[in-house]
């Protein structure tokens, strides 16, 4: 075993304990296939299917995987922005109270939504092109009460400091920024009630690559700063990397492996998670992987196969991977959920 | 996924005329719509027509009720500008007419007396009348001071009243029917376009299917059931509004789709979503960001539903179940264009005509120009 | 300019393409001087973020770029080998945009992979049915011959089910599948050269991992060069043995791409390859990110394109001439003051 890679993976004993923010049990989201006039049900597209983490106040969990994985399901889950079909997602608001945002409606749910935010994906489409940088970005605060005028552009005027904007800008319109810019307000905007846990969805994937490192850097330094809990999904492992503490992997809906970033990317338990990795190209020629690439197309969500979802396209796949499905269980501080875990010796990065 | 990104506007870049990073999005309409040089002509000319039609009485230089015998189907006066002797005069200027009955047609013949001369002028004093039915006055934009001479520019109608006069004051009844029909259709059309785009599912099933029945159902029977229904013995006004109910009552339609159409491309649109993150109550996101978004698009589409209208009432009142004497509209004023010997007599009778196909082109091209421009976002 | 080894394993050498559009605005400059050599079998990478010109640079081949030919500069000298022994050399921007001449090559000697598949291929008429046009555009087969072609191309493109998939419309395929199939019908006449513009952006990465090495392996098979546009410089170095990297419509760096990952010369390339993230030992280091923002092409800086944004510009040299390419190693040339002070031949480069 690789020394290197052992000692980083190793937890850090002498950091206390972190406080438990969210608290997500089976979480469940599927969608109806419906035909005919009458829409009979002929199928389900379990986008999110019995799906379990927890994010520890001040982390960045980072949530990969591939189309159809249900990542931005689950984000929006989180959020309430769509309902889930089943599940708990309990989460701590600090003062001991603990609220399953799944269940909450109404003013209850209004005043969560104070502590939670995101962050989108497409910078063009997150922004009312209509609306000034002002009325966008105060959009939360005047919907909490706070009246147009002084105080409002004061703190908008702040908001737009802290993400490195000019004050001034507030008059334009989005249409006057680029798309890292725009990201930006997005970020703002998100920021504007003091939110504790910021769900951000792609952040950096529409953004040209000089502009993703202004915007990681950014997303980084707020946390420092403002003491924020990041759900960071994406599909790109390399940033992933560089900015979670904890990664959960998840394959057509459900979640195949959770664990500390280092020892994710560099003692990998699942075949999925060891086919992502080799499959990510690197930016060094030298690191050519003599990896064959993974057979097979990603599964569709509508039609999961028996047994193990991976196991048409699993190079380890036995019998009992086809007929029984495998539970999420723990494995030297990882969870994982494969038949084989234990008696795979899996690659990951160098 | 690499989204180009935009030219973005740096620092002191803009186009020429205008600051693009601040101009609203009602500046960014104005500033494409601009572009559109047909467009904006006619709108001109629809603006015209709104200002004649507002001041109709002042604007037509006789009472358009004002008959006179001898002056049936006097042909279009011509304007001179050089007199019999080849004088150049400023001021432009008509002959007296006198009027001779041809003893082998039996028709009569109007000819130009040209020892008599009768400029034309403007703001003179002519027939009195009472400004929208309120204001008594007798001064007119233009016409003829002598009221011994007879100015019929576009000819005159079996019962010798002017047609000019005639198609101004029909000018109001025509083109305000379009405007009233249409607010009525954008409420309904809002409403129930609104209520199926945000909802979607079945109630948009249900909405879509019944729209398209009634768009199926063929006009011009539909109306002339409607019309006939109306009690003949109703005053010219109360068969003016319920024209123009029965015909807002149809053409809502049109707008619900635009408005559904626009509705359920937006649920989908990240802000809205962050909108509802915020916080924001479901009636602030569909005022304060959902109909801002389409209102240009229903703009246009209301400016192209005007000209169906006019088209409508014009037809109605052609074929004699819309309005009727003694309202004046330009479909009223065709009725006695009908049979082909007046026609064949007066072909200014027809006059009307043009100008229902003056009012609907220029409110289509209007509309064209307003729908290109209504969308200044789109990538 | 090129290496001292022989010429004729050259296949395309792009000499200073210049073009761009006419907008209401005023001429943008899309390209603006690009030069590289395409070698036979050999794989080039083209990168460069948004707005580079990569791409215009790669349709100006085939002259589908749709700028104006009337501002073309440069030449594009395609070195030709036909079966039949000929060969010659043809400058592509000479040719009638849609002459006879430039639709012979189309398809049949350089094709081209775009990067949304989607929209590559009609909707209303199945891939079989465009491979087979592709086909018989430039060979002499009847429909069924043609038909054996197709099916074959596609199980080399390890389409499961080809037979039945040939029938398929594109949205009845996934992602990875319409991939699949635009790679049929680009390869199926065989050419000599594959442009591929960006050609896996859109793809899950281990779709990308199957579609970069089904290029790999087709290249070898059929003996082909390929130019890959891309912003991921993770691809460039899977895949490409020599790189061109362009900023703002001009090549600044072309080197092999070892040398190039190793020894990065252009304070551009320095740049993107220091805010990348990486995936192993290096990760979790500060982003060192390019400070500032592409220029509107609009707004071109007056010289060096780069030196708005380089942390080491030279000002009074940098801001007033255009470096020109100069030699820093056998395969490695940079356009950059810092390496030399030699100045391009034309007049320094106004603002559009």
């Amino acid at each position: 075993m690789n020394t290197q890679a052992e000692a980083i993976a190793a937890p850090d004993a002498t950091r206390p304990p972190r406080r438990r923010l969210l608290d997500v049990r089976h979480l469940t989201k599927h969608y109806p296939i419906t035909k005919g006039i009458l829409r009979r049900e002929v199928g389900r597209v379990r986008a999110v299917d019995d799906v379990s983490f927890h994010v520890d106040e001040g982390e960045t969990l980072g949530l990969v995987g591939e189309s159809g994985c249900g990542k931005t399901s689950t984000g929006r889950c989180l959020l309430r922005a769509i309902d889930p079909t089943s599940g708990e997602i309990l989460f701590d608001r600090g003062n001991g109270e603990v609220v399953d945002i799944a269940k909450v409606d109404g003013r209850a749910l209004k005043s969560l939504r104070r502590d939670m935010q995101m962050v989108f994906q497409d910078p063009f489409s997150s922004l009312n092109p209509r609306w000034t940088l002002l009325d966008i970005v105060g959009e939360p605060l005047v919907a909490f009460g706070m009246k147009p005028g002084r105080t409002l552009e004061e703190r908008v005027a702040d908001l737009l400091q802290r993400v490195g904007l000019r004050p001034e800008y507030m008059h334009r319109y989005p249409h006057a920024f680029s798309g890292g810019e725009r990201q930006r307000i997005g970020i703002a905007r998100a920021l504007a009630l003091n939110p504790k846990l910021v769900v951000a969805d792609e952040p950096v994937s529409a953004l040209d690559v000089s502009v993703r490192a202004q915007t990681l850097n950014l997303l980084e330094d707020l946390q420092a700063e403002l003491g924020l809990t990041y759900v960071f999904i994406s599909h790109d492992l390399s940033v992933v990397q560089h900015i979670c503490d904890r990664v959960v992997v998840m394959y057509v809906g459900q979640v195949v492996e959770v664990t500390e970033t280092n020892r994710l990317f560099y003692t990998p338990r699942h075949p999925y998670t060891e086919a992502l990795l080799s499959a990510v190209p690197k930016p060094d020629p030298d690191l050519i992987s003599a990896h064959l690439p993974l057979k097979g197309e990603v599964a569709d969500p509508s039609r999961v196969p028996p047994g193990c979802a991976f196991h048409p396209r699993c190079p380890y796949a036995v019998d009992r991977c086809r007929t029984v499905e495998p539970q999420l269980e723990s494995l030297d501080g990882t969870l994982v959920r494969c038949h084989r875990a234990r008696e795979l010796s899996l690659r990951g990065v160098e | 996924m690499s989204v180009a990104t935009a030219p973005a506007a740096a620092e002191g870049a803009s186009t020429a005329k205008v600051d693009i990073n601040t101009t609203s999005q009602w500046g960014l309409i104005w500033h494409k719509f601009t572009r559109h040089r047909l467009a904006v002509i006619c709108g001109v000319i629809v603006l015209l027509l709104y200002v004649v039609a507002a001041f109709v009485e002042f604007i037509a230089p006789y009472d358009p009720e004002a008959q006179a015998a001898a002056n049936a189907y006097q042909a279009p006066t011509p304007i001179h500008f050089f007199d019999a002797e080849g004088n150049f005069h400023l001021q432009p200027f008509i002959y007296g007419t006198s009027s001779k009955r041809n003893l082998d047609t039996f028709e009569l013949e109007f000819v130009e007396d040209t020892s008599v001369r009768y400029p034309i002028g403007l703001f003179v004093k002519g027939q009195p009348y009472k400004l929208w039915g309120l204001i008594p006055g007798d001064i007119r934009l233009f016409g003829v001071s002598d009221t011994k001479a007879q100015m019929f520019l576009l000819g005159a109608d079996r019962q010798g009243r002017d047609m000019l006069s005639r198609i101004i004051h029909g000018t109001r009844i025509s083109m305000s029917i379009g405007l009233v029909g249409v607010i009525m259709s954008f409420f309904i059309g809002i409403v129930v376009g609104g209520i199926s785009g945000y909802f979607g599912g079945v109630v948009d099933i249900v909405c879509q299917r019944i729209i398209e029945f009634i768009r199926s159902i063929p006009t011009i029977p539909l109306w002339l059931g409607l019309a006939a229904a109306l009690p003949s013995n109703w005053s010219s006004l109360q068969i003016y509004f319920s024209i123009t109910v029965i015909l807002s009552l149809i053409g809502w339609t049109g707008l619900a789709q635009v408005v559904r159409g626009r509705a359920l491309a937006l649920r989908e649109e990240d802000f809205i979503m962050a909108a509802r993150l915020s916080g924001s109550s479901r009636s602030k996101i569909i005022f304060k960001h959902m109909v801002p978004s389409f209102m240009s698009h229903i703009i246009a589409a209301l400016t192209l539903a005007v000209p169906e209208m006019i088209i409508a009432e014009t037809a109605l009142s052609f074929l004699g179940l819309g309005l009727r004497y003694p309202a004046i509209s330009w479909g009223v004023l065709l009725q006695e264009a009908q049979n082909l010997r007046s026609v064949a007599l007066a072909p200014w009778l027809l006059a009307p005509g043009a100008m229902v196909v003056l009012a609907v082109l220029a409110l289509n091209f209007l509309g064209d120009g307003l729908r290109d421009a209504a969308d200044p976002y789109r990538r | 300019m090129t290496e001292p080894s022989s010429r004729d394993d050259l296949l395309l050498e792009v000499k200073d393409l210049r073009t761009g559009f006419a907008l209401r605005e005023g001429y943008v400059k899309s390209v603006d001087g690009a030069s590289f050599n395409v070698r036979r079998g050999e794989t080039i990478g083209i990168v460069g973020e948004s707005g580079c010109g990569k791409s215009i640079t790669a349709r100006s081949i085939l002259r589908i770029a749709g700028t104006n030919d009337d501002r073309l500069g440069g030449e594009i000298l395609y070195h030709r080998r036909r079966g039949d022994g000929t060969s010659g050399v043809v400058d592509l921007l000479k040719l009638p945009s849609n002459g006879r001449a430039i639709r012979s090559i189309r398809g049949a000697e350089i094709a081209m992979i775009f990067q949304e598949p989607m929209t590559a291929f009609s909707p209303v008429h199945t891939i079989g049915n465009q491979i087979i046009e592709a086909i018989r555009l430039h060979q002499p087969l009847s429909k069924d011959e043609a038909r054996a072609v197709a099916i074959d191309m596609l199980r080399r493109v390890e389409m499961s089910n080809a037979e039945s998939r040939i029938d398929a419309y594109p949205h009845q395929l996934s992602g990875g599948m319409r991939q699949r199939a635009m790679i049929a019908m680009a390869l199926v006449c065989r050419p000599q050269l594959l442009l591929a513009d960006e050609p896996t952006t859109a793809l899950d990465v281990t779709t990308q991992a199957q579609i970069l090495a089904l290029i790999r392996q087709l290249k070898t098979e059929l003996g082909m060069s390929v130019m890959m546009i891309t912003h991921d410089l993770g691809v460039i170095a899977e895949t490409a043995q020599h790189v061109a990297v362009m900023y703002l419509g001009k090549v600044v760096e072309t080197a092999d791409v070892r040398s190039l990952f190793r020894d990065p010369r252009h304070p551009y390339t320095r740049a993107l390859l220091a805010s990348v993230p990486k995936l192993g030992r290096e990760s979790g280091q500060r982003l060192n990110p390019v400070k500032g923002m592409v220029p509107s092409p609009f707004n071109r800086p007056v010289g060096c394109p780069f030196n708005t944004r380089c942390p080491q510009m030279i000002p009074g040299v940098c801001d007033r001439a255009m470096p020109a390419p100069t030699t820093v190693g056998a395969t490695h040339q940079v356009s950059c003051f810092l390496y030399g002070d030699t100045t391009t031949s034309e007049p320094g480069e106004k603002a559009a």
